[in-house]
């Protein structure tokens, strides 16, 4: 289950828009990541074209129907106004992968904003990094190292923990 | 794995600013971390680099199931402004902003010169990466502001 700002974040859209969306179409009230899905297609397809909530949609269930993501082309039309009608040739296989892009970096990345104002006042930040339980000595003795050091350092620790095993672990 | 990782951006002629924890890092930070973020010039000629790179370095999405099409070419990188990859050399995280700072051009203009080995780069400011994790504004960014506060408050004392 998601929560409305991963939804939002993955639909490509402000919160107020799924919102609103959700409410206008009856769409499921559930935040999961097929309705994320869907969203992001209709937002798409608003964005590319102008058409109505409900075309959107439409055109939405027709592309995701049976969740299909090898089908790599489809031919879609879209009702412009009465005078005529635009065909419009959208990627499908572009529009999953840039859609799983944006699930990874949800996943791996993006995290909800801490609330609140921010803050304003001065503080000291050794006394901030004391008080937080930092040890500055830790520090202290990374300034003493060359940039490259420090580097070297990480470089050393990223290939440690590649090479070590754990016998006992089970994952 | 970084070392090689910045090699070979540079060999290949890429426009980056290394930013997020190597960048902390560079900077004395003792917090480990373990993917390269960059920020990456958007010009049609420095994508092309990078999506050859990446696809040498079979990039594929991180956190995401395996076998699903996932297409890296100029358009992704125009269309997604943070890409979260695991690669053969390392997780690697490119973005086309900084939050807080900007995009490649005040990213490089607020950053320092740095070398491992022969390789040399650019790295954000610590000034600068205080700004962006402050623009961030996520919990871990909030917990490593402190630490770069520090950082800077040693270093200037």
């Amino acid at each position: 289950m998601l929560t409305l700002a991963e939804v939002a974040y993955l639909a490509d859209a402000p919160p107020k828009w799924v919102l609103n969306t959700s409410a206008a179409l009856g769409l499921a009230d559930a935040y999961t990541l097929p309705l994320a899905r869907r969203l992001y297609v209709m937002r798409l397809l608003q964005r590319a074209t102008g058409c109505s909530l409900e075309r959107a949609e439409a055109l939405a269930s027709r592309l995701l129907q049976g969740g299909d993501e090898s089908n790599n082309s489809a031919v879609v039309s879209v009702a412009l106004d009465d005078q005529g009608t635009l065909c419009m040739q959208l990627d499908v296989a572009r529009m999953h992968s840039t859609f799983d892009a944006r699930r990874s970096a949800l996943h791996t990345t993006v995290a909800p904003r801490v609330r609140g104002r921010p803050r304003t006042r001065d503080h000291e930040p050794l006394e901030a990094a004391r008080a937080w339980g930092l040890d500055l000595s830790l520090l202290a003795s990374n300034l003493r190292r060359t940039p490259t050091e420090r580097l070297r350092q990480l470089d050393a620790m990223a290939d440690f923990r590649r090479r070590v095993t754990r016998p006992s672990a089970t994952r | 794995m970084f070392e090689e990782m910045l090699r070979a951006l540079v060999a290949r002629g890429i426009r980056f600013v290394v930013v997020g924890g190597v960048a902390a890092t560079i900077h004395g930070s003792a917090r480990y971390t373990n993917d390269l973020d960059i920020c990456y010039a958007t010009d049609p000629e420095n994508l092309q680099r990078l999506v050859e790179l990446l696809t040498e370095w079979k990039a594929y999405l991180r956190g995401v199931e395996p076998g699903l099409p996932f297409i890296l070419d100029a358009r992704t990188f125009s269309i997604t402004p943070l890409l979260t990859l695991v690669t053969t050399h390392g997780d690697f995280d490119l973005l086309d902003r900084v939050p807080g700072v900007g995009g490649y051009d005040e990213a490089l203009a607020r950053s320092e010169e740095a070398q491992i080995g022969s390789v040399r780069f650019h790295t954000i400011s610590l000034d600068a990466l205080i700004d962006a994790k402050r623009a961030a504004r996520r919990k871990k960014d909030m917990e490593h502001l402190i630490e770069l506060e520090a950082l800077r408050a040693l270093r200037d004392a």
